[in-house]
């Protein structure tokens, strides 16, 4: 159920390693947030919009999927700086939320989760001094993962007993047996845990 | 971290997100749809405690960079923190420690509950959330607040949520065992 953003594909910059989309995508945020002529701007944005749909295969509709959640805010912009400052300042600040948003989606939709997990552990491994465990992150990330569809679980159920009882607006008579329920299962597993030697994992190997 | 503090950071973690993929509540007189996931906080700081609530938060954010779609309305991945929301969601770690934090000095009563997540839950949100989006927006601050203020009542409605399950919760479930350490 828990699925990621990753879109399997076959153009070059699936290819890229994950560190070095990273990277370009720090280096072009910069890029976008020092600009401030609108012919450039359009540009950049055009040719952003160009790598995502065409050179990297994601084509227009995923284009225009990342797009839709921001046309409220590049409303709100539009209207605002028309009424405070000029049209070009508006036309400028939207395209740069729209390129910024772009690039950081399609480092997302072209890179494995595994690969941004491996750029993670390997962050983990550099904070070790400080005494970050990296195998405890990684079990931790991986639980977390598991659990999502239990907790879902636990709580439509809950809301199911609860709506066959007339209760499906009474917030509070869902979320209170939902979450100590939560709580409960909480105790097992960190029971299950602990017999199995969790207090020691990762201390020497 | 015990197992039991690894178990419950990441249950936490895990309903929040599982909040956030439950259809909105909609809520009468309140223009935006009300999602759980600030709810999520909220029971998370006055439930576990401020660190695990913390780390709880901490981790979910990790997952989003990561590029699980977590968020309500499937949204995730790297874009969520260029966009206008991203001080939002920096704010959520901080917001669960200030609740929980609020909560283990002033003792669990519904009323300190409910002041510790208008405080933390909404006050220290909006602080961190509002320049941010006035910054990628280029608003003034003030307008920035404006246009925040929208989902004021919903985080009203959902503290009083929030504060009253976290009461009740404390109560059936022994409290020492969840808020110490």
């Amino acid at each position: 159920m828990i699925a990621g953003l990753y879109l399997p594909g076959d153009g070059w910059i699936h290819g890229l390693s994950a560190p070095v989309k990273l990277g370009f995508m720090f280096f072009t945020g910069l890029t976008i947030v020092v600009i401030s002529h609108v012919s450039v701007m359009v540009l950049l944005t055009i040719s952003v919009g160009f790598i995502f749909s065409v050179v990297a295969g994601l084509g227009f509709k995923r284009l225009w999927l990342s797009t839709r959640p921001l046309l409220i805010w590049v409303l709100a912009i539009l209207l605002a700086q028309l009424w405070l400052v000029s049209a070009e300042a508006a036309v400028l600040i939207s395209l740069r939320l729209v390129t910024l948003v772009w690039v950081a989606t399609l480092v997302t939709y072209t890179t494995r989760l595994s690969e941004m997990s491996d750029v993670l552990a390997a962050m983990c491994s550099v904070l070790r001094p400080l005494g970050v465990n990296p195998e405890r992150i990684a079990f931790l990330i991986a639980l977390t993962i598991r659990l999502i569809p239990s907790v879902f679980d636990i709580v439509r159920d809950v809301r199911d007993v609860q709506k066959a009882r007339g209760l499906e607006r009474a917030y509070i008579a869902m979320f209170v047996p939902a979450l100590t329920r939560l709580l409960r299962e909480s105790d097992a597993l960190s029971d299950a845990l602990t017999a199995r030697g969790f207090e020691r994992w990762g201390d020497k190997r | 971290m015990s197992a039991k503090d690894t178990v419950l950071v990441a249950m936490f973690a895990a309903l929040t997100a599982a909040l956030g993929l439950l259809p909105p509540i909609p809520v009468p007189f309140v223009p935006v749809p009300v999602t759980g996931q600030t709810l999520g906080i909220m029971l998370s700081g006055c439930v576990i405690g401020a660190r695990r609530a913390a780390f709880a938060m901490l981790l979910l954010l990790v997952l989003l960079a990561l590029g699980l779609p977590l968020l309500s309305g499937g949204r995730g991945g790297l874009g969520v923190f260029v966009g206008p929301s991203a001080g939002y969601l920096i704010a959520w770690p901080l917001a669960a420690y200030c609740i929980g934090a609020f909560v283990s000095r002033f003792g669990a009563s519904i009323g300190v509950l409910f002041l510790a997540n208008c405080v933390g839950g909404i006050g220290l949100v909006y602080v961190v959330g509002v320049p941010i989006m006035a910054l990628v927006l280029d608003l003034s601050v003030g307008n920035a607040a404006l246009a925040g203020s929208v989902f004021l009542p919903g985080d009203l409605i959902k503290a009083g949520v929030a504060s009253a399950v976290a009461a009740a919760v404390l109560r059936a479930y022994p409290t020492q065992k969840n808020t110490q350490a």
